[in-house]
């Protein structure tokens, strides 16, 4: 590919400290140091934009039985949709709509976060038909049965390794992501809460007891991105508890907080929830080991997606409108409520107000990750309001005055003075992400990198400014260019590819006879199966 | 590698009249019976390019689930858990050779099977199962009165039924510590489904219910999934308009067939099956594992079976989900996806050639 050059524009990259007007120049699909008098073949003006590399979204639901479950349960919402994003109503996009929205914000890359293994091949096979962005998935771990076994007999970590290992490669997964430990296998034996030294009576093991298995498990494999945990009590007043036990228990080695804002809420004030988000930065300060994705609340209909069927099952009498479905898994399942954050509502107010707070107490944008855990807090679509809301005091001054006062007084959030930098913004979307996924050529601009690029117009309305990306380069090919959309183009899945004994498979197999008479490989995902040619790319582990 | 000659003079000709059919037509329908994942998404493809209304042969048993909530659960894990199985409804042929019915209902010594509503279809084929019966009932009235004494409220039976309804809910179902509903969707109507989610609703605010189809149609699953991956929306649903519309009432190709709203009918069953009696009244291209026998078709182009002629990503009976199957026949033939895809080649080619 040719010789290309964006020039002039502000430089935002963090990584290698440019904060300047200058060039980033491209070829064969990477970044390069600006060649010695070459001239490029093709300039892009970009005098008056703001250059970073292409954004990374770490948490989005996006594919899977889940997401189709949920538009099996609303398509008279998606009916209503004529021009999204702007009359989002809570169905999940299609997933060209999906690719396209991305891609018009200067997004690259996006991480569908719930797979389950054994709908591996049928979400993958969704996850490449969404164009132009990189796709890569985390697999749910932690409430099957071949785990759970593993640790009522007392497995050894190596084995637990093993089995993880396998599990990861034969459903293609990034990274491995466990929700309520234990909870949800809890819930088909009737148990309708749990607490993180709760043990699941058919298995004799705790929630603490899983995740510290899937932290060593994934260490030893050398996978780079932590485990991906959705820890228990979600969304109920008083989980800030929890969050401070589940941070506590980490023991200092390396974890992901998925939608913290959802777990910070105390119990205290007049209707009997408070803000715990001060508490949980402070908590993330001295736990440099702990990363979170917010979470945050943005204001209109959704419609919640979880594999938490047990918050999903106590969650149902709030569904809006009055229906939802609760599936149990053969591992997590899942569960989905259609939900109505609204603007009156003093819950809903706070739920925005502490997600914010998180955002701006968290001081590191390393440890901060922006995420509305598209649906559950609001679509994706709604980023760049809260990018606005971030980097401008006065905008979000604007929307805490149209709140109830009561759901402000249990929040710091107004006297928070903090506004988000270009370079903060940069972080927290572009680096921190790559760092966390183990993506060593994305998330910068330095030479080596892949040429995923966004460039937006600068603009004092910062949420139109990052709505609309000017141009968009993904592997050096433009995917928005004067801000329009290209024809779609396919990019790839990436996953990692640990070692492990494949000893483990026989292990593997008595379990998957027992529960189906089937072998392991019946869910293997074969990449002759897929619509695109070699849509995977594997993602190097950690020695 | 699957063997795909779309210049085959056989293949060629069933393309060109296929195409041709849909790009004449003003209201074309396709409609999909046992189709592999790929193939249903060429189908969703082909639908939306030939502005067609699209759906499958099986009625979508989705109204109830949109009209409230449910509980549900997977075949591995009712196989594994469930202490009650209540099988609703007849038990259709699909249903009794659905393997993973045959395995969830074979005798267990930890597994009660009641088969509720009506006997006369058991034939015999859940031997070991016990049967519950109210006599003038239809089987939405028997999950009804079942309802309506878990909530206990009165109902107006005779003594001697009364009592063996309220018998069967406390100390049977209200006892389950996992208590499955298995039901054919196609067998029973949308009034026994609501009514037995809300059963299955009722019972679980103390204990654990939840409901399984089984012995789905083939197809089905995939069809749907690629739909809404595509489009957002499940089948039935119209690419007539600028956006596709989803109606269940409205877009249903039994319906619109039956109602002659088309002039042009694209059927597509990777199986020797022939079509349902209602496809017919307008001209019909069909794409089949045995498409000459097909002898109402004007055009017909054979494909492989998925997982045996062709591997393929389809739904499994024992798992509820969508795997890969290995080829499993000696022979490769061609795939659903292929064909369809080669129909819409040829469609997008006639049309810009009447466009230069
Ligand atoms: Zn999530």
């Amino acid at each position: 590919m040719s010789l290309m050059c964006i020039a002039g524009g502000r430089i935002v990259d963090p990584a290698s400290g440019r904060d300047e007007i200058g060039d980033v120049w491209i070829q064969n699909g990477r970044i390069v140091d600006a060649p010695d008098g070459h001239p490029p073949a093709e300039r892009i003006d970009a005098s008056g934009c703001v250059v970073m590399a292409g954004a990374i979204d770490i948490h989005t639901h996006v594919v899977g039985a889940n997401v189709a479950a949920a538009r099996l349960l609303l398509p008279e919402r998606y009916s209503e949709i004529e021009t999204p994003p702007e009359h989002w109503t809570g169905a999940p996009f299609d997933l060209q709509t999906t690719g396209a929205l991305y891609a018009q914000m200067g997004f690259t890359m996006v991480v569908e976060p719930a797979v389950a293994p054994v709908d591996a091949a049928a979400t993958h096979a969704e996850l490449e038909l969404i164009p132009y962005v990189d796709r890569a998935a985390l697999s749910v771990v932690g409430n099957d049965d071949v785990l759970l076994g593993m640790l009522r007999d007392k497995a050894s970590e190596d084995a637990i390794a093993d089995y993880v290992g396998w599990l990861m490669t034969t459903s293609r997964a990034i990274g491995a992501k466990t929700i309520n430990p234990g909870g949800v296998a809890a819930l088909k034996e009737n148990i309708r809460s749990f607490e993180l030294d709760d043990t699941i009576p058919e298995y004799g093991v705790s929630s603490r007891q899983i995740s510290a298995a899937m932290r060593k498990a994934l260490t030893k494999l050398g996978v780079p991105h932590p485990l991906h945990l959705h820890t228990h009590n979600l969304g109920l007043p008083g989980s800030v508890e929890t969050a401070v036990a589940t941070i506590e228990a980490a023991e200092g080695e390396p974890l992901h907080l998925a939608h913290l804002q959802f777990y910070a809420y105390g119990t205290e004030g007049g209707f009997g929830m408070s803000s715990g988000a001060v508490r949980l930065a402070e908590l993330l300060s001295k736990n440099k080991n702990v990363t979170a994705d917010v979470g945050q609340v943005m204001f209109g209909p959704t419609c919640t997606i979880s594999s938490d069927t047990l918050t999903q099952f106590n969650a149902r009498r709030w569904a809006t409108p009055k229906k939802w479905a609760v599936r149990d898994g053969d591992a997590n399942g899942g569960g989905m409520v259609p939900f109505h954050y609204k603007a009156r509502s003093k819950i809903a107010a706070l739920q925005w107000a502490i997600g914010l707070e998180l955002f701006l107490a968290i001081d590191d944008p390393n440890q901060v990750y922006m995420t509305t855990d598209h649906p559950n807090g609001g679509p994706f679509t709604s980023y760049p309001d809260l990018i606005a809301q971030l980097m401008d005091r006065s905008v979000r001054q604007a929307v805490i005055d149209q709140l109830p006062k009561e759901a402000l007084e249990v929040s710091a959030l107004g006297s928070m003075t903090r506004e988000y930098s270009l370079r903060d913004i940069a972080v927290m979307t572009r680096q921190a992400p790559a760092r966390l996924l183990g993506l060593d050529d994305r998330g910068h601009l330095k030479p080596g990198a892949a040429a995923d690029v966004s460039v937006y117009r600068e603009n004092p309305d910062i949420a139109a400014m990052f709505r609309k990306a000017q141009h968009v380069t993904k592997d050096g090919a433009f995917i928005v260019r004067d801000g329009q959309l290209a024809p779609p183009s396919y990019s790839r899945t990436l996953s990692v590819a640990p070692d492990y004994d494949k000893a483990i498979v026989s292990h593997v197999g008595d379990a998957y006879d027992r529960r189906w008479g089937l072998p392991p490989e019946t869910f293997n995902v074969p990449e002759t199966l897929m619509r695109n040619s070699s849509p995977f790319e594997v993602v190097a582990c950690r020695s | 590698m699957t063997i795909f000659n779309p210049n085959d003079p056989t293949t060629r000709r069933g393309i060109e009249k296929a195409a041709a059919l849909l790009e004449q037509s003003r209201a074309p329908v396709v409609v999909v019976n046992r189709i592999d994942l790929a193939g249903a998404a060429a189908a969703v493809t082909l639908a939306r390019q030939a502005g067609a209304v699209l759906d499958h042969v099986a009625p979508t048993g989705l109204g109830p689930s949109q009209e409230q909530g449910t509980l549900g659960t997977v075949p591995g894990e009712a196989f594994l858990r469930a202490d009650l199985v209540i099988v609703a409804g007849p038990i259709t042929d699909t249903l009794a050779h659905d393997a993973g019915f045959a395995r969830l209902t074979a005798p267990s010594p930890t597994r009660t099977v009641v088969n509720l509503g009506s006997a006369e279809t058991t034939g015999g084929l859940l031997s070991s199962a016990e049967e519950l019966r109210l006599d003038g009932l239809g089987l939405a009235e028997q999950l009804g009165v079942l309802y309506a004494l878990a909530q206990g409220r009165p109902v107006s039976l005779d003594d001697r039924q009364a009592a063996e309804a309220t018998r069967f809910i406390e100390q049977r179902m209200s006892q389950a510590k996992y208590g499955v509903f298995v039901f054919a969707p196609d067998a029973i109507d949308e009034h026994a489904q609501f009514m037995m989610m809300s059963l299955a609703n009722v019972l679980s605010v103390e204990t654990r219910w939840s409901i399984l189809p089984l012995g789905r149609p083939a197809g089905q699953a995939e069809l749907i999934r690629m739909c809404q991956a595509l489009t957002g929306l499940p089948p039935p649903l119209s690419f007539a308009g600028t956006r596709p519309v989803h109606d269940p009432l409205l877009y249903r190709a039994v319906d619109v067939i039956g109602r002659r709203e088309t002039d042009a009918i694209l059927w597509v069953s990777a199986c020797e099956d022939v079509p349902p009696d209602w496809i017919g009244g307008a001209p019909l291209a069909a794409v089949t594992a045995r498409a000459d026998a097909i002898l109402a078709a004007s055009a017909q182009i054979s494909i492989g079976k998925p997982g045996i002629d062709y591997p393929a990503l389809s739904e499994g009976a024992l798992t509820g989900v969508v795997t890969a199957n290995a080829q499993t026949s000696p022979v490769s033939k061609a795939s659903a996806a292929q064909v369809i895809e080669a129909i819409g080649q040829q469609f997008a080619a006639s049309q810009n050639g009447a466009v230069a």
